[in-house]
């Protein structure tokens, strides 16, 4: 057993240098409407490597979305709201900069893709279109040189050049996403976000877009948040994870840290609700209970309610975060006693 | 595409019959009889004979078999009061009542889809509730009062345009055009607005966000060619509105057009011009939806795989019907 | 109970709530509660006028006081026969609420069985009746009122008739849209399996749950009614003058136009007050009854 690191948490954690392509200082996004305050995303901070792919792990509705959107300022203005914190992308604050220089930014720096394809594409634009509407507007380029290189990306993808011409009602899911795919990739951007790209997919497919991510990072440099709620997907590309539950991170670390050196209740939980497929006869085991409501998250871990761990005092104190290596750390309170461990099993 | 506008042409077949029935039943029902309207024109011998030549010695089956013999052979009749063909009459009103009809539907155009744009992306602010407001106080008001407003301000008060006739080129458009224009303008400003509203929440235009488009190309290119459909359709049934029903404007600018000719010739029991005025009107409102409906296919390419798509393969792509016209009323 | 029964049983509950909602609802748009107020204090003014109002100040002809601008004596001014105009608008609210409603009632029982029928059958007999509706449709409702006048002749009846008979169109279309979206729906097959006759099933549990567009469409066809005869009545092919009717008033008023442009304002702020009023309830309504519309 490896030697716990208390410590309180403290402010901006991320290791300094211009290493990273992106650093989240102290997040926090609301959504403020009449009726109530949905608090999506709550002090989160986290960084990413250049060349690195970040797994960013958590059921629906803890804030991963948002988390993405604000990384481009894209959170819908009324009635989302940043509340504080501050997003660096290359060492430029996201949050701070002009329309005009996120206007900039957006498809050529940063892109993303979205959770599905089937509404993603514009249906009266060709798919060359669209992919050459971003080259146009970041490169300096004359529209035929565009729409090459739009062809270009097409291929890229796997998707037959000639296509450039049809509309996305002529093509598949699967190839939707891939031309969402080529439209990101399209101004080589240095941040790439994914949210959930293969949830709507078929599993062949799947893996084929997987592919195709692991061969972008090899060959491109190019740095991924990869959103998903499907651990096997994280296993299979992602460098590092990052756990979220009820906008914050619960846990975060190399994916040996948090596959292998699970230290959070909730992460734990994750694991055990997946099927196991050497012994097809035995209980399905799901976490108990839901999320909490957004609008009227508790004081103390949001967890709690649902932790086979709790104590009281998980459930009034607001939780502190747990260093167990220079990678690895957990917002657990309960870390806070000696000798305090999970019942999953660590495999070094 | 041919086929389909073939289908549509001969659609207008019954279209046709059933409006030259109805109208000319009518017309015939009705009491009074053109002929006894001028017969003083004639000596008693003379007016026996048209009496005969018109089939009113028969009946009024004979009558309408006349007139459909005649419809077959290309002719719509003769008006018993102008004694010109119908054909002739009717062409010679046509360009008057097009020219108001077309500037009527430009101003509502050019007015009300700016209007329903800015309404729907400043949802709930003082621009969208006014919009709102005005275009149902449009609407509400009967267009033949605002036209006579109109008038006294600016012709009598004001001096500013002509009140009647079509003698002095745009200037004696202007008021006919913005009476009839305010009646489009609130379904029109109202479409616009709800279909631009439906679009604004499509993630089409959030990938288009993140793709760096700035947010004005965002609204008038992303959205606006989707919202569009709704729009030319209501664009479409306007249209049809001001041709056909621009009678009584044109009543109140005593404007030249066709309007005006059905009414005096319902008055006057010209059955033929009736019947065959209403019967033209009808087919170039047709003509009017058929080239709304083929606009559709420009605009939207998912349509365009519906019409020229062998019968076979029609159930393929899963795009959006064209809209259900009438329910948009 | 006998199933049957309990299937409306059912239906009915659910509706008695969803009618609380559906008031609270409609509550909340101002715009729609200041129509609906208007409306009242009309349709009260429109009922009784003929028992309070003196027939001499409707139609008593005064010639020294005739062409009067407005003024305190005479709110709306006089016309050319000195009668007192805002009487005579006052009184032509009977008519023109009259006409509205009776043509409306015309077109809805005529529109709505031929939709339902259209819509819950199907096939050739649906074809047909579209088929003959869009035949009607072809002829632009004006014309179609203007014809039927002038074949049944000039009274207030058949003005209401005309205008009634033009609007059929549009209730059939909306009542047989309406009917293909319920007809779908299990419990119409359960009543059906049940046993139950067809005009039974269309008229005791379809029609009850197509309702709310053919509400809306009655309360907007009203506004479009009032116009229509008002339009027929200045062409000269309505009511005639001297019935006060708003129309009338204002092709009466149309002579005198220059230099007395009041005698029209007046009955068209009216007709426009009034249509008004008709518009903002049936978007009301509209927005209330399915909120989903409401953007």
């Amino acid at each position: 057993m490896s030697e716990y690191n208390m410590e309180n948490k403290s402010p901006a954690e991320a290791p300094a240098g211009t290493d990273n392509i992106l650093e989240i200082r102290d997040l926090t996004v609301q959504f403020v409407t009449e009726d109530e305050t949905v608090e999506a995303v709550n002090d989160i901070s986290m960084h990413l490597k250049k060349g690195e792919i970040l797994g960013l792990v958590g059921e629906t509705g803890a804030g991963k979305t948002t988390t993405a959107l604000a990384i481009l300022n894209l959170v819908p203005n009324p009635p989302g709201v940043i509340k504080s914190g501050s997003i660096l992308v290359d060492g430029k604050d996201v949050l701070k900069m002009s329309v005009r220089e996120l206007e900039q930014t957006r498809g050529s720096d940063i892109s993303m893709i979205f959770q599905d394809p089937m509404t993603s594409l514009n249906p009266v634009f060709t798919v060359g279109d669209q992919i050459a509407e971003s080259v146009m507007l970041h490169e300096n380029c004359t529209k035929a040189q565009a729409y090459e290189r739009a062809e270009e990306m097409l291929e890229l993808v796997g998707i037959p050049r000639e296509r450039a011409h049809e509309y996305p009602h002529q093509f598949s899911g699967g190839m939707k996403q891939r031309v969402v795919i080529a439209i990101a990739l399209a101004c080589n951007p240095k941040l790439l976000l994914c949210d959930e790209p293969t949830t709507a997919l078929d599993v062949t497919i799947q893996a084929q877009v997987l592919d195709l991510m692991l061969e972008l990072k090899e060959k491109l440099n190019t740095s991924m948040v990869f959103i998903t709620h499907d651990l096997g997907i994280i296993a299979e590309i992602c460098d590092r994870v990052a756990v979220m539950y009820a906008g914050r991170i619960i846990e975060e670390g190399t994916l040996e840290d948090v596959f292998n050196r699970t230290k959070h209740p909730y992460t734990e939980g994750l694991f055990n609700s997946l099927p196991n497929i050497e012994d097809r006869t035995a209980e399905l085991k799901p976490i108990p209970g839901l999320m909490p409501d957004p609008t009227k998250l508790p004081k103390g871990c949001a967890f709690a309610p649902r932790c086979p761990y709790a104590t009281d005092a998980c459930i009034d104190t607001p939780q502190d975060k747990y260093r167990f290596s220079d990678t690895h750390f957990v917002l657990c309170s309960r870390y806070k006693e000696p000798g305090f461990r999970i019942q999953r099993e660590e495999i070094s | 595409m041919h086929r389909y506008i073939i289908k549509r042409v001969l659609m207008l077949i019954p279209i046709i019959l059933g409006v030259s029935f109805i109208v000319f039943f009518m017309m015939d029902m009705a009491e009074g009889n053109a002929l006894d309207l001028i017969g003083l024109e004639y000596s008693e011998e003379k007016l026996a004979e048209l009496y005969r030549q018109y089939g009113y010695d028969r009946s009024v089956f004979y009558r309408y078999f006349l007139y459909m013999k005649n419809l077959l052979h290309g002719s719509l009749g003769q008006s018993i009061i102008y004694k010109k063909d119908v054909w002739e009459l009717y062409m010679q009103r046509l360009p008057a009542t097009l020219k108001l009809a077309s500037a009527s539907v430009l101003v509502a155009v050019v007015l009300s889809i700016p209007l329903g744009i800015k309404a729907a992306t400043t949802h709930g602010s003082l621009v969208d509730n006014t919009s709102m407001v005005v275009s149902i106080v449009g609407l509400s008001m009967p267009n033949y009062w605002l036209g006579l407003m109109l008038a006294v301000l600016f012709a009598q008060k004001l001096h500013w345009l002509p009140s009647s006739g079509d003698l002095n080129g745009i200037k004696s458009l202007i008021l006919p055009a913005i009476t009839v224009g305010t009646g489009l303008m609130a379904t029109m400003t109202r479409t616009t607005r709800s279909s631009m509203l439906d679009v604004i929440r499509q993630d089409y235009l959030r990938t288009a966000r993140a793709k760096g488009v700035p947010e004005k190309v965002v609204i008038n290119k992303h959205a606006l060619r989707n919202a569009l459909i709704p729009i030319i359709t209501v664009v479409g049934t306007e249209m049809g509105k001001a041709l056909g029903g621009a009678v009584v404007t044109e009543n109140v600018f005593a404007w030249p057009g066709v309007g005006r000719l059905i009414i005096d010739s319902v008055n006057q029991r010209d059955t033929a011009v009736v019947t065959g005025c209403i019967i033209l009107t009808a087919v170039l409102i047709s003509i009017v939806q058929l080239i709304v409906d083929i606009l559709y296919a420009f605009v939207d390419p998912r349509l365009r795989a519906q019409y020229s798509a062998p019968r076979k393969k029609k159930a393929k792509a899963a795009p959006p019907a064209a809209p259900e016209r009438r329910a948009a009323a | 109970m006998s199933r049957g029964k309990e299937i409306t049983a059912v239906t009915a509950a659910g509706t008695k709530s969803k009618r609380r909602d559906i008031w609270r609802r409609f509550r909340r748009n101002k715009g729609a509660m200041l129509g609906m107020l208007i409306l009242i204090v009309l349709i009260l003014v429109g009922a009784t006028v003929d028992f309070w109002l003196p027939e001499d100040w409707i139609v008593g002809q005064n010639l020294t006081e005739k062409l009067q601008h407005p003024s305190a004596k005479h709110l709306f001014g006089t016309d050319e026969l000195g009668r007192d105009l805002f009487w005579r608008t006052v009184y032509g609210t009977r008519f023109s609420l009259a006409i509205g409603f009776v043509a409306v009632i015309i077109s809805a029982l005529i529109g709505v069985p031929l939709g339902a029928v259209a819509g819950y059958y199907g096939g050739k007999i649906e074809t047909v009746i579209m088929r003959i509706t869009d035949i009607f449709s072809a002829i632009p409702s004006i014309l179609m009122a203007i014809a039927i006048v002038s074949v049944l002749g000039r009274t207030t009846i058949n003005l209401m008739l005309a205008v009634g008979i033009a609007a059929v169109p549009q209730f059939t279309r909306v009542t047989r849209a309406s009917v293909l979206t319920v007809k779908n729906e299990e419990y119409i097959e359960a009543a059906r399996a049940l046993g139950k006759t067809d005009p039974y099933i269309i008229f005791r549990h379809i029609l009850p749950n197509c309702l709310s567009p053919i509400i809306v469409q009655t309360t907007l066809r009203v506004a479009g009614a009032i116009i229509s005869a008002s339009s027929l009545s200045f062409l000269g092919i309505g009511i005639k003058p001297p019935t006060p009717e708003w129309g009338a008033l204002l092709t009466a008023g149309k002579t005198y136009i220059m230099g007395y442009s009041y005698l029209c304002l007046f009955p068209g702020l009216a007709i426009m007050i009034t249509v008004l009023a008709f518009n903002m309830v049936g978007d009301g309504l509209r927005d209330a009854l399915d909120p989903k519309l409401k953007n």
